[in-house]
């Protein structure tokens, strides 16, 4: 059924599908719709859930990843700060296999503060051993819930999913909410390999000495690996299923596109408007939304690009001293593959700066003429 | 994904108990049940805590069959006993000592209510024994041989049983009822009993050792020592031990008479707490002082609370007499003359000190020694004793003697232990044709004040039995001591420290932060199990009763 | 102490832990699991039990537990209870357990939260008065005057212990209650009152620790025993925020009895000695007024 939903709404919509068991949660701009939201469902008796209202962020993953240990299908939400107080917590949620599923609504992290969308929090979290799907619309958003909880439950690694904040989050639009019936089809009761229960009681997350821990970590890596083949045939099955796919890395016009454009999440949408501007003028650009950054799809990227003579990478996270964060996951998967792109780096959009469809066009066009290419990205702030 | 070998998460698979931590720490905790003072000072070796802890738990059964392993007679000895036990107890060190005879006594009496039999029926081994004399080392003797199934048959001169139990301790102290219920138990039924019959004289020697297997001397030192200066028997001087049958009117006593009690021991003072029920008026006459007094410190107090009058440092000379009748002593004062580490006994008349004390009647209680002439032959002797081995053998094969016939210290619980050490040597002998070799006195480690853990014993006074008071005391021959009742039984066997002896209290268990103490399940016995222990000696610290003790890893 | 049956109870905790010879912690806790019983789940935080809690694949632990990072204990009890709820399970018990730096410390944010929601689970606090996992380092539950690796000589610790009951009990939870392994009925009777209420329940046990405290292995219980009888560590329960009951009143024991014990306490002058009595005194004093019974 058609609704319109922000995207916030879309993400509450699709946990409440999900029969999720147990949600814990702290508010934080922009964040806050997705508990208040879930917080009503859940008074409505819409969704059967323990909702525990935590009181900081650390506690909310250390309560998720304790409920998901004891074998129970768990949520939880933040952005930004909460992001980062959860730090630690990511590491041990990934580390303990468990198939947590949260919504991050980006934010850029201070000081100083800065309420307003970036990329910064999720990317910076890149090394934390959990999945990342970043969402382009609210459509994608109540969607990858459902994809995410399959996903996550067959590899046991926690997934994030990401959408812009603000951009994504508090605006409208038309969303087709799935039937409860086909998701309880697609996606089972949550059934563990290994929990919480004193008919078969083991400790959890003890000591791991030096080979055990290279064991482990190994272990992870090849799951996680694994992720891209099982998240193409849950997408696959998805779209079977809802008539919706999405894929791993999403295509425009790239068939002869010389000049391509990568990014994460909604500024590809606008971004798309223009290539369309450009290819009306005669200029052969195309664009390649990255929707799976963790795991980081090389293959299919490599795939994607191999007729591309240049691209350009929308960088809305930068690592200080280092660059622009996606285009240096880009470039590593390009790198030593012969015949491949020569890959630039826009560093833009940073704690909110708008990225307006000039900015875009101002990039796709310095990026034909380039004459330098900086390897630690060029900084646009305006759109002129 | 499918076949790796590796796991997925880290999830234990198995607990810790393949590693030994009994490899760390330098020390041990050793489980090793100890002496308790009581114990050792105890003549018959009586497990006393062992027996107190059952009536601390309430089992009275219990606790009488302990005691019978090494007493026979627990409602004797809990009324005449001096109880070296007591002595040393360590609670003494805390509050007040236990009252061990009150308690031995409890026990006794109680099973005697319940009509319990301290023998079982016994098969006979076909081997028979005999017994001369039926004093305590004589019934101590008798009854641990039948225990072990021997048919016993019993000689005693006197026409009643008991020895000195019988003439020699008053009824006050020791009622004669009780005296006669003991004997039955264990003479009752199925003994051979020929009272009045002397060995020697009246059946010789040969003939008992045709008749029997073996043969136990309990004839017990039975002659009066005299005064030096008196040695005929002239009429108004008595013995101190014959004199005690005014007890019981079979001797004539006046009221009103004034007794002079030559002696310090217990006899001169059983003689004179018998004439002052008998309305007379004793004065005893001791040459040392009261430290040196023999009688046993319940008897000197006793006789004190009962206005006894006793004087000390004094020595008979002569026996003053008109036309035949006693008029008094003529006496001399002494000195204590201890010098230096020699002789603390040492004493000397003080010149010029004589002096005159009337009475109409003397006793001497000077003590008593064995007559020597009617004894087996080739049995060892000395002038006054039987010599015993340490097995008591005393010479011929299968004769072995006990009590006050062997020079040992003269007591009942002395005389009752002789008996059965005697028995259980006579078995051996029997049984296997051995001379038994003696219980190693290898030390067992004796527990002190020091051991004892006192955060687990609250300080609680001792419970007193009931005491006639002096003035009703004296008005007849009813027990001058009570028994304690069930209630103040089991408060004063909760008092006892156990020294040494386990109870399973569960606290080395309980604080054992290794999981390293178990019960074993046979003997509830503690071990320690070493695969685990990391030597820490918390339960050596807990253990309330010395029990555990810490060691170096060997 | 009634244990005839106590012996053979079923363990779990297994032999061949790791815990130091002597630790005062680990004699309470083995009891206080033998009490739970089997259906019990554990959260475990980083801390003497956190680092004892196994090294994979093996565990002394024979109830389900699962270590959560250093602040997280009172979270993930948290989380723990809310997925049995979900899975209709309100039987199985739930017990989170820190240390003072668990505690008082670095989990007291989460520990307040979840007591103000009133979370249905037992929280167990071992304070051994320091971060003694990572080598005696100062905690806020560090003694006045104690010697730490982080408060040596010279600038031994100068403020007062914190109260962290005190602070439980202005959260109005159902049920708090000190307790010590030196008090065996009293613990037990501890344990068996807490399964039995709903809502959150707060057990602060002291636990004396050879190394940290500087004393012979061997005297564990006796200090446990001794800071009752100090009076510096009374045993009592609180019940839903008001009602005090004080369990126990030894007979009581001079301060100095206590400090002179224990080698982390050397350069403790007799004066202030003699001033922390009297504020063991005054508190004691002020703490028995408030007592309802």
């Amino acid at each position: 059924m058609k609704e319109l939903l922000t995207g916030n709404q879309a993400f509450s919509q699709g946990v409440k599908l999900a029969r999720v068991q147990v949600i814990s949660a702290f508010p934080i701009t922009p964040q806050t719709s997705v508990v208040e939201e879930l917080a009503k469902i859940c008074a409505d008796d819409r969704l059967a859930a323990q909702f525990i209202r935590v009181e900081s962020e650390h506690s909310s993953m250390a309560c998720t990843a304790a409920a998901s240990m004891t074998g129970v299908r768990t949520f939880t939400a933040t952005s930004s700060h909460g992001l980062a107080y959860m730090h630690e917590m990511l590491h041990w949620a990934s580390g303990s296999r468990l198939p947590i599923v949260m919504v991050n609504v980006n934010r850029a992290i201070g000081a100083p503060w800065s309420i307003w969308f970036d990329q910064s929090d999720s990317l910076s979290q890149r090394d934390t051993g959990w999945l990342q799907i970043y969402c382009a619309t609210n459509q994608e958003c109540i969607d990858t819930v459902i994809q995410a909880y399959r996903l996550a439950e067959t590899i046991l690694l926690p997934v994030m999913i990401i959408s812009d904040g603000f951009i994504l989050s508090h605006t409208v639009e038309p969303v087709e909410v799935p039937a409860q019936e086909d998701v309880d089809a697609f996606l089972p009761t949550y059934v563990p390999k290994f929990k919480l229960d004193p008919k078969d009681p083991h400790a959890f997350n003890i000591l791991a000495g030096p080979e055990d821990f290279m064991g482990l970590r190994r272990t992870s890596q090849e799951d996680m690996e694994n992720a891209i083949t099982v998240l193409d045939e849950v997408d696959t099955a998805f779209q079977k299923t809802f008539g919706r796919g999405y894929g791993l890395v999403e295509t425009y016009c790239l068939e002869d596109a010389e000049t391509v454009m990568m990014g994460l999440g909604a500024t590809c949408e606008t971004a798309k408007d223009v290539v369309d501007d450009l290819r009306a003028k005669g200029i052969n650009v195309g664009l390649a939304r990255i929707r799976l950054f963790r795991p980081f799809p090389a293959a299919e990227i490599k795939d994607v690009l191999k007729d591309a003579k240049k691209v350009a990478v929308v960088d809305r996270a930068v690592s200080i001293g280092a660059g622009g964060i996606l285009s240096q996951e880009i470039k590593q998967a390009l790198f030593n593959v012969p015949g491949m792109p020569e890959v630039f780096s826009f560093i833009t959009g940073l704690g909110g700066m708008d990225v307006t469809p000039e900015l875009l066009s101002r990039i796709f066009m310095q990026t034909i003429e380039a004459s330098e290419n900086p390897a630690k990205g060029f900084w646009v702030e305006t759109a002129s | 994904m499918a076949d790796r070998k590796r796991p997925t998460v880290c999830m234990s698979t198995d607990g810790t108990q393949g590693t030994k931590t009994g490899r760390w720490g330098v020390m041990r905790p050793l489980f090793q049940e100890k002496m308790a003072p009581c114990r050792a000072g105890c003549p018959g070796a009586i497990h006393i805590p062992d027996f107190i802890q059952h009536v601390h738990e309430g089992d009275i059964e219990g606790a009488w069959r302990v005691i019978l392993e090494n007493n026979p007679f627990p409602r004797i000895t809990g009324r005449v006993c001096f109880h070296p036990c007591e002595t040393p107890c360590n609670r003494k060190d805390y509050d007040e000592d236990i009252a061990i005879q009150s308690l031995e006594r409890f026990v006794g009496d109680w099973a005697f209510e319940q009509g319990l039999s301290p023998l079982e029926k016994n098969g006979s081994n076909g081997k028979r024994v005999a017994v001369v004399g039926t004093g305590p080392a004589g019934i101590g003797c008798a009854f641990y041989l039948l225990r072990s199934g021997y048919r016993v048959s019993v000689y005693e001169a006197m026409p009643e049983l008991g020895g000195l139990l019988r003439y020699g301790i008053p009824e006050y102290r020791l009622p004669k009822r009780i005296l006669s219920q003991e004997l039955e138990t264990v003479f009752g039924s199925g003994v051979e009993v020929k009272k009045g019959l002397k060995v020697g004289p009246d059946i010789s020697w040969d003939e008992l050792q045709k008749e029997y297997q073996g043969i136990f001397l309990g004839i017990g030192a039975q002659k009066p020592i005299k005064l030096e200066f008196d040695e005929d028997a002239h009429p108004g001087v008595m013995d101190g031990v014959p004199f005690l049958q005014i007890c019981e009117k079979k001797i004539p006593f006046e009221s009103g008479q004034t007794v002079l009690i030559i002696g310090g021991g217990n006899t001169a003072l059983d003689v004179a707490r018998t004439v002052l029920r008998r309305k007379g008026a004793p004065v005893v006459l001791y040459r040392r002082t009261r430290e040196e007094m023999p009688a046993f410190e319940d008897e000197i107090r006793e006789a004190e609370a009962e206005g006894i009058e006793i004087r000390y440092l004094v020595s008979p000379r002569a026996i003053i007499r008109e036309a035949g009748k006693v008029k008094g002593l003529e006496c001399i004062k002494n000195r204590m003359t201890r010098s230096g580490a020699d002789d603390r006994r040492a004493f000397a008349p003080l010149e010029d000190s004589a002096f005159f004390l009337a009475g109409d009647l003397v006793v001497a209680a000077l003590g008593q020694f064995t007559d020597m002439t009617d004894l087996p032959p080739e049995v060892r002797v000395t002038d006054q004793t039987v010599v015993v081995a340490d097995d008591h053998g005393c010479g011929p094969q299968g004769i072995y003697a006990g009590g006050d016939v062997t020079d040992m210290p003269r007591s009942v619980i002395h005389a009752l232990a002789s008996g059965k050490q005697a028995a259980l040597a006579l078995d051996t002998y029997l049984r296997r044709g051995e001379k038994r070799r003696a219980d190693s006195k290898n030390a067992i480690p004796e527990v002190t004040i020091q051991e004892i853990n006192l955060a687990y014993f609250e300080s609680n006074p001792r419970q007193q039995p009931p005491i006639q008071s002096a003035d009703m005391r004296t008005s007849g021959f009813e027990e001058v001591t009570g028994s304690l009742s069930a209630d103040a039984a089991a408060s004063e066997a909760a008092r006892c420290f156990g020294c040494g002896n386990c109870n399973t209290c569960g606290n080395c268990y309980f604080f054992c932060p290794d999981f390293a103490v178990h019960r074993d399940p046979k003997t509830r016995k503690v071990i320690i199990d070493n695969d685990y222990c990391k030597g820490c000696c918390i339960c050596v610290e807990e253990c309330p009763r010395g029990v555990l003790s810490a060691e170096v890893k060997k | 102490m009634k244990l005839e049956n106590h012996w053979e109870s079923p363990e779990y905790i297994h032999q061949g832990h790791g815990f130091c010879p002597g630790c005062g912690f680990i004699v309470a806790f083995r009891h206080i699991l033998k009490e739970m019983g089997a259906d019990t789940i554990l959260a475990v935080t980083a801390g003497c039990l956190g680092t004892n809690s196994g090294m994979f694949p093996t565990s002394p632990i024979n109830v389900p537990a699962y270590n959560t990072p250093f602040a997280s204990a009172a979270a993930a009890g948290t989380g723990i209870r809310a997925a049995l709820t979900a899975q209709g399970n309100d039987h199985t018990q739930v017990m989170a357990i820190g240390g003072d730096g668990g505690t008082f410390d670095i989990g007291l944010q989460a520990l307040s939260a979840a007591a103000e929601r009133n979370e249905d689970f037992i929280y167990l606090c071992y304070d051994n008065e320091a971060y003694m996992n990572t080598g005696v380092q100062r905690s806020s539950a560090t003694p006045l005057g104690a010697l730490t690796t982080t408060t040596p000589k010279g600038d031994t610790k100068d403020r007062p212990k914190k109260n962290m009951a005190a602070i439980m009990e202005a959260h109005a939870i159902p049920y708090i209650a000190t307790a010590s392994a030196a008090y065996p009925d009293d613990l037990l009777a501890k344990i068996r009152t807490a399964k039995n209420i709903r809502g959150m329940r707060f057990l602060y046990i002291l636990s004396p620790c050879p190394p940290g405290w500087g004393f012979s292995a061997e005297l564990s219980i006796k200090l446990a025993r001794m800071a009752v009888q100090t009076k510096l560590f009374p045993l009592y329960e609180i019940f839903d925020g008001e009602r005090i009951v004080l369990n126990l009143e030894p007979p009581p024991i001079p301060l100095k009895d206590y400090i002179h014990t224990q080698e982390r306490f050397q350069y403790f002058s007799e004066e202030e000695i003699q001033k922390m009595q009297a504020e063991v005194d005054r508190n004691w004093k002020k703490f028995k007024a408030r007592v309802t019974s």
